[in-house]
């Protein structure tokens, strides 16, 4: 049987190294140019026509618009709408990394924990930097609930500071470790239907059943993704 | 015979109003109700969610502590009390996603726009099943 983790294993396409730091062109990054391609050509050519009354494709392009617009507005409010260009970047580039992912030989970089910190971190410190630009110190109040004793302060502020830290890890981890557990379950499921024979069948039907439970999480883990990323900018709009 | 035509009029007439305000609303024009900003999960999402806050909020106060006592030559306590720390806040987080409250910093702020109250934060909601 193949070995299940070896789907993850970056390779170098284009070696690069800069003063001995390896920045190679490696199949992760195929994929990051495939995912922004995909998505480009598809919104550009879904919308090249402008029709008024919506075809297939259109429509289709229409709804991912207005589904990550409506979520936007309803988690980060009104002043978060301007925000929306980053969010719907946001959106595209990890659910495209979850669903490309998918398709069989190709490369899932969401599934890299370093990917997924990167955007989270990208998040948190633009979170971090709107909420003291908007707010100065009063933004600090955040680490401290209303009507809290002062006393408790030595206590409470750490805590919140640290949960609020946490924030880009547990975001990043939740969408990589769903990613790269989904992908490795598919794999050791299907290594069985080429070895138990005839009997293959029975873990081909799990098979088509883990895709299509790894189709919805696909979609699933990049909704949360940018649902706690518009939550997060909310913080940093609306103090209370 | 007025009367039905009449009827019919006023119920368009709201009909066109409701429609209007919600358009309103959907532009952004009106203020609106504060939606509470919790994620729903289901029941596998939900525990692993726990499992991730629980863990990382630790690891990460882990990290912050070791980072403090190689800055400031503290070992071992910057990393005991960080842990501590970091361990609480994994507690609180995963209690306020158990209870259903926001994903906003601040528990009392989050119990307050739970209970609908703006007055003390109530412990006495009922724990509401989030997983479902």
């Amino acid at each position: 049987m193949a070995n299940p983790i070896e789907q993850f294993k970056l390779e170098p396409i284009v070696p690069i190294h800069v003063g001995g730091v390896d920045i190679s062109f490696t199949n992760s990054s195929l994929y990051m140019v495939f995912a922004v391609i995909v998505s480009t050509v598809f919104l550009t050519a879904a919308m090249s026509k402008r029709a008024l009354i919506p075809g297939r494709l259109q429509s289709l392009a229409e709804m991912v618009y207005e589904f990550v617009a409506n979520t936007l507005r309803n988690n980060a409010g009104n002043e978060g709408r301007k925000y929306f260009p980053f969010i719907f970047t946001l959106f595209m580039f990890v659910i495209c990394g979850n669903v490309l992912g998918l398709t069989p030989y190709s490369f899932t970089y969401t599934s890299h924990i370093i990917v997924t910190a990167g955007l989270a971190v990208t998040v948190f410190i633009g979170v971090t930097i709107i909420g003291f630009a908007r707010h100065g110190l009063g933004y600090l109040h955040m680490f401290f609930p209303h009507g809290a004793p002062i006393a408790a302060a030595p206590v409470i502020v750490p805590i919140e500071l640290f949960s609020y830290c946490a924030r880009p890890f547990s975001l990043s981890v939740r969408l990589a470790a769903n990613m790269t557990v989904g992908h490795i379950m598919l794999k050791v499921v299907a290594g069985f239907v080429a070895g138990m024979g005839i009997l293959g069948f029975i873990p081909f039907v799990g098979v088509v059943g883990v895709t299509i439970l790894e189709l919805g999480i696909a979609c699933l883990q990049a909704y949360i993704f940018t649902v706690l990323s518009c939550i997060y900018l909310h913080d940093a709009l609306h103090l209370h | 015979m007025a009367a039905p035509v009449d009827n019919d009029f006023s119920r368009k007439l709201e009909d066109l109003d409701a429609r209007v305000r919600a358009a309103r609303t959907e532009a952004g024009l009106d203020p609106r109700a504060e939606p509470t900003r919790a994620v729903t999960y289901d029941r596998m999402g939900l525990g692993f969610r726990i499992v991730v806050e629980l863990v990382v909020s630790t690891l990460v106060g882990a990290v912050i502590g070791y980072g403090i006592d190689a800055w400031l030559n503290t070992a071992p306590w910057g990393m005991a009390i960080c842990l501590g720390f970091g361990f609480a806040a994994g507690v609180l987080t995963i209690y306020r996603v158990v209870k259903g409250y926001d994903e906003t910093v601040g528990l009392g702020r989050a119990a307050r726009m739970k209970s609908g109250k703006p007055g003390k934060p109530s412990d006495d909601d009922p724990p509401k099943a989030n997983g479902a």
